[in-house]
Parts: C-alpha cells; structure tokens; sequence
C-alpha cells in the first residue's frame, strides 16, 4: 500500500525550501526566517482565497496594461 | 532668485539667453554636490570630468543652434542602479563596486541625446531592496529636513539632493513604492510612470514584474520636463510600450475645473491622522477650484501589499540566486535575509499572486472609470527616525505606493506641506494608464493650490 503525504512543521517546511534552494544559511537568522516564513504563508493563504474569487483562467503572462478598460 | 530656485524651464532660458553657460551651472552643481556630501551623503560618486564635458557640448550646441529641448544643459543625478559606460554600478552593494557597465542604460542615452549633464550616481538601498542600512560600503543618505530622520527609499540620494537643493531632477526607480516613497519623506516630487512608459534596460533589476524607472523633481514641472525626455519606446525592452508619447507639460497651467477625482479611501487604511488630514485638505482644495471630489471603492490596502512582497521576493531571488548561493557574505545581512526567503514560496503561490495582481488590476480600472484621477497618500506618515523604520514585512503597516506598482497606473507623490515637527508630507496622484499629461496636471493643481512652491526649504539644503 502507498504511503501517503503528511503535514509537515513549518520549520520542516522552510528547511527543506532553504535546501532545494541550494543555501547554506547562518543558523542565527533561522528564528527571524521562520516568523517572517509563518507569517508570510498566513499573508499568502489569504492571495490564494482572493485569487479563488474568480473562476475562470487569466493569461498571467499578459502585459498588466492590456486589456484594461478606464473609460 | 538663488540658481537653486530656478526651475528646469527657468534655467533653461538662462542657458539659451546666455545669462549663464551650462558649465558655470554644472560647476556651481558640482560646488553644491561635494559640499552636500558633509551633511546629506546622498552621493556615491560625484563626476565633475564627466559632467563638465557634457556641460562643454552643451554649451558648444546651444551656440552653434542646436537644441536638444527641456533638458539641454540642466544638471541630473542616477540612482546607482542605472548602468554609466565605464564605471560600476555599485546598487549601494559590496558586491557591485566590480561591476563596471559596458553601455549606458536606455534612460541615460535619451538624457544624453536630450543634453542633460550628469553630475553624478546617487545612494540606495542595498539592490534597492530595504533600508536604510548601516552595513554597506557606502553610508545612508540623509534626510534635508532633519538629519536624524530617514529618507525613504530607495531612491534615497535622488530624494536628499533634489530636497537638498543640489539639484532639480534625478533618476529614480521604483518597484513598490522607491520613487515615490522618498519623494513623501524628503518633500519633492516623484513620479512612476506606466509600466512600459520608461524603458529600464540597463537598469539593474529587482523585481521584473514591477520595477518602474521615473523622475524625482523639485516641482511638478519639473518631473515633466524629465519625463517628456525619458518615455518612449524601447524595441530592447521586452515590456516597453509602442504607445505615443504625450505633451507633459502642455495641460500644467489648466485648471482642475469639471474634473473628476476620486478618494481611494480603503488604500487609507494604515494613514496616520495627519496624513488623513492632509488628504482631506487636499481635496477640500480641489474642490474650491471646481473639481468633484468623491470617494470611490478601492481593494483593501493589504491585499497589494502580500502581491507585492511576493513577487519582489521570488523574483529578486531570482536575479540574486547565484550570489546568494556563493557570495552570501557579500550582502548586508537584511538584504541576504529577505532575498533568501523568495526560496520559501512555491509555483502555485507565485500563479495565485499573478492571478491576484490582474484581479486588483481591473479593480483598480474599475475604480478610475469615471474619474480622471484617484487620490490618496503616499506614505502614512512623515518621515521616522533612524532606526525606528517601520518594517516592510509587517502586514500591520503596508505601503500606500505598493498598489499601483501591481497595477502598472502611473502615480506620483506630491508634496502639500509641514507636519508640525516639521517634515514634508505627501499626498499621491494616481492616474490613468498612460495618462500621465492628465495626472501632472491634476498634480500642478494640488501643488500650487497647496503653496509647497512658496515654503523655504531646509535648513540642511547645501
């Protein structure tokens, strides 16, 4: 039987992105990093809810300007 | 009437009446830029040959008939983030005192074709990111109205030598605020354009999605003339817009009559009350030269906030990885620490920012519909003290400039008066895509009806 995923800590989490990253960080800057970290994923849940709001797909590649009615 | 006081359009009738030549107003340029150094530190580098051999052709043009327009002979600094043919751009960075350009940036070949005299590179934050910092090769700039009291950035030494009175236009760029916000804290003018309007090749990069170079002037006229020198297209460009490019300076004098300005009061949110005021008595102004002032509905302030610090991050990481993977120690550790944390987001965090930046877009859009600007501050407050800055990644505190960089509208930052403890406060303009006439002249009326152009200035100017 498959394992399956499981949650993990948010240190766990920061330390296996700081990782993939290839960055060999002073450990002194890990508590400052982990709040910022926390407090950024709370920030960011609340961009993935907005960006919910609309359905539809958009063309993130798309220049901002185009497209815009300002009448 | 002191040089400092001519306006770019007043020097320029000096220049082409001979009054003056343009190496005596580059020298007395320079005189002002060396011995500002002691009190503002908002110069990396001071270029006196160069500058003397741009004001030489200025003046040899200027009587052999040829006129480059607005800009012939006036005096301008750059951020060091703009690349100058042989000498580094240092981005306020120990890792860029090597990094000498092989070309000028788009914007210092137009000011060049235009005849502007560069008299030298000026402070930032570290690759424009966060500050001020004590721990780089190079000391913060100061802030003319109180030395303890920081500037904004991080066109920090854009805003300390125009509000300095070393000079009347600077380069500054701006990817959450940078221009805009210096120009609130150090009492001028700042304007970032359309996304697209100003070609940034050769200009170091932060934040591609974002990033905007512009003016920083004395006064609104000012930012116009500069800004009339420095948009166009750029075919090198990827974003750069085939859009004409307008008269700024032609509406200046128009009144605000039956124009229509709305109050984006959610983006007010984080305003202290003197800001709130100042906003208020902005458009109580407005509306006695005829204009309709109302409010109108704008996303909340935090949401542009969390859209910006995300895609500054993972894409300011991008540009920086190779370095932040081998040349750590290089950085100043506030810069390395921010950068580092763009690792920390994810591909569907990214999409979900950029989906987000669209749908704040078109509400923003939404918003300008019917009106011919928006209104709001630029910064909450006046300037803090050293040291007592508040931190960018606090969600209790976005910035008011932030929106707009996610929207691509061309904003600036006007100045409208003193605190009681005597700081410039700011309110900002924010106009429609590639409007930028409409808005300079919606800002010529705030400016004058606010009587900025009649205050002294500081006791620091140079």
């Amino acid at each position: 039987m498959a394992g399956s995923f499981k949650a993990i800590s948010l240190a766990q989490e920061l330390d296996g992105l700081v990782r993939r990253a290839h960055l060999d960080l002073p450990d002194e800057w890990r508590a400052t990093m982990l709040s910022e970290f926390g407090r950024m994923r709370e920030e960011l849940e609340t961009i993935h809810r907005y960006a919910a709001t609309y359905e539809g797909t958009i063309d993130v590649r798309r220049d901002i300007t185009a497209d815009r009615t300002e009448a | 009437m002191s040089i400092a006081e001519l306006s770019v359009r007043e020097l320029g009738r000096k220049l082409r009446s001979r009054d003056m030549s343009a190496v005596e107003l580059a020298q007395w340029t320079l005189d002002k830029a060396e011995a500002s150094q002691r009190s503002l530190d908002a110069f990396i580098r001071i270029l006196p040959e160069h500058a003397i051999a741009a004001a030489e052709r200025a003046d040899e043009e200027l009587a052999a008939g040829t006129d480059r327009g607005p800009l012939h002979g006036i005096p301008y600094g750059a951020k060091d983030l703009f690349d100058i043919e042989g000498l580094p751009t240092t981005c306020h960075s120990r890792l860029g005192l090597d990094a000498v350009a092989s070309a000028d940036a788009a914007v210092v070949k137009r000011l060049t074709r235009g005849g502007a005299v560069l008299i030298g590179k000026l402070a930032t934050h570290e690759f424009a990111l966060y500050g001020p910092d004590p721990d780089l090769p190079f000391p913060p700039a100061r802030n003319p109205w109180n030395r303890d009291h920081i500037t904004g950035g991080s066109s920090s030494g854009s805003g300390a030598a125009i509000a300095g009175g070393v000079l009347r236009i600077a380069l500054g760029t701006d990817t959450g605020g940078s221009i805009r916000s210096p120009a609130s804290f150090c009492g001028t003018v700042g304007l970032k354009p359309t996304f697209g309007r100003v070609s940034r090749r050769g200009c170091y990069p932060l934040s591609w999605s974002l990033d905007h170079c512009g003016p920083l002037a004395r006064t609104v006229g000012d930012a116009a003339a500069m800004l009339q020198v420095l948009a166009g297209f750029d075919v090198q460009d990827g974003d750069s817009s085939e859009r004409s490019v307008d008269n700024y300076s032609a509406e200046l004098d128009q009144p605000v009559t039956g124009l229509r300005i709305g109050i984006a009061r959610s983006l007010l949110s984080s305003a202290s009350d003197q800001t709130v005021e100042a906003v208020e008595r902005t458009a109580a102004s407005l509306r006695s030269e005829g204009a309709e002032v109302f409010d109108v509905e704008t996303p909340p302030l935090r949401l542009f906030g969390t859209v910006v610090r995300a895609l500054l991050l993972i894409e300011g990481h991008h540009v920086h990885q190779t370095n932040l993977r081998n040349r750590l120690d290089g950085f100043a550790p506030l810069s390395a620490r921010r950068l580092a944390l763009g690792a920390a987001y994810t591909a569907p965090d990214y999409l979900a920012c950029l989906k987000a930046r669209r749908l704040l877009a078109e509400a923003v859009s939404r918003a300008l519909t019917g009106c011919d600007a928006l209104l709001c501050a630029t910064t909450p407050h006046t300037a803090p003290a050293f040291g007592s800055s508040p931190d960018p990644f606090d969600p209790a505190g976005p910035s008011m400039t932030n929106p707009f960089n996610v929207t691509g509208n061309p904003a600036i930052a006007v100045p409208v008066g003193l605190s009681p403890a005597g700081l410039p406060m700011s309110v900002q303009l924010v106009g429609k895509l590639f409007d930028e006439a409409r808005l300079l002249r919606v800002a010529a009326a705030v400016e004058r009806l606010s009587g900025w152009t009649t205050i002294a200035g500081p006791r620091l100017a140079a």
